[in-house]
């Protein structure tokens, strides 16, 4: 016998309120693209990528913790993504910092 | 490894298995945490041959707001499956079929979309050998998109079973399963959009 697939835990209402922050975040992310995109708004490119990235992370974990079920399942799976995701993280800051030190012509 | 047909949540009873964890359900997640590195891959080479020379000259030809269109698409479908695996835990064979079907016709939308952009980037001479931009460009989005046909296909082999009641009496297993690979689809893009379209 294995595990039968988890209960809804959530009621479909709370699913719909997910999704909208999802939809009102990514206009947000569109939004300050194309400000940083402006040349006049050099200045706050880096704060403005800052923000994407930090907003991009919350629509994933929203993603991952309501629509896949890992806030309401069992730890195991979660505990088993956190090695993957520590190992993205880490290339992303290692090519960063590669990229940076010795470009790659 | 046999389904039982059961409304009844318990936990797992095979010896040594870990508390109120599927096997399958499980196995899908290690696909995902592979798939996670596979696309790690590919955007540490977005990451390291961003702003090369050559870079710029067609990220402007990127149509950005098609794309956020596209992306909410794309989680308005991610919605769909959800609604879909809380249909089938309701016993809702209309239910079920409607939302896996509107599932698997906004991904070809999206697919759709992403299509007219690959035509539009190569009327204006990017390609996967024109530079370095369109080579990790097309690569990337190139898989994503792959992935997502595979998840329509998918997708639609559900919706053949439900119609035919295959996910009645509690055994939505199969639906779960699938939703977790079309929501991580979902969140590979979300990094995608924001990293090749925003920044």
């Amino acid at each position: 016998m294995t595990a039968e697939p988890t209960k809804a835990h959530v009621k479909p209402t709370k699913y719909v309120i997910v999704f909208v922050v999802l939809a009102v975040v990514t206009g947000i992310e569109f939004l300050i693209g194309s400000i940083i995109g402006q040349p006049e708004n050099a200045g706050i490119h880096t704060l403005g990528v800052a923000a994407l990235i930090i907003l991009s992370l919350i629509k994933a974990a929203l993603v991952m913790m309501f629509f896949m079920h890992l806030k309401y399942d069992s730890k195991y799976y979660s505990l088993m993504l956190l090695f993957p995701i520590f190992m993205a993280a880490l290339l992303a800051v290692i090519v960063i910092i590669a990229a940076n030190y010795n470009p790659i012509a | 490894m046999s389904e039982v047909a059961s409304t009844h949540e318990h936990v797992a009873a095979e010896t040594g298995s870990m508390q109120g964890v599927d096997n399958r359900k499980f196995g899908v997640w290690l696909f995902i945490a592979s798939e996670v590195m596979f696309f790690m891959a590919l955007i540490g080479m977005f990451l390291a041959y961003r702003g090369l020379p050559g870079w710029a000259d067609f990220h402007h030809l990127l149509d950005v707001p098609l794309t956020a269109i596209n992306t909410f698409i794309l989680l308005t479908s991610s919605l769909f499956v959800v609604l879909a695996v809380n249909a089938a835990q309701q016993d809702n064979r209309r239910g079920l079929s409607l939302w896996l079907l509107l599932t698997a016709v906004f991904g070809a939308v999206f697919v759709g979309i992403q299509a007219f952009e690959y035509g539009k980037l190569f009327s204006e001479g990017a390609s996967l050998s024109a530079d370095v931009f369109g080579s990790v460009f097309f690569t990337t989005t190139g898989f994503h998109g792959l992935h997502v046909i595979i998840g329509i296909l998918w997708c639609l082999a559900a919706l053949l079973r439900a119609t035919r009641g295959g996910f009645s009496g509690g055994r939505y297993m199969a639906v779960e399963l699938f939703g977790l690979y079309w929501h991580f689809v979902d969140v590979v893009w979300i990094i995608l959009f924001m990293l090749i379209y925003l920044i």
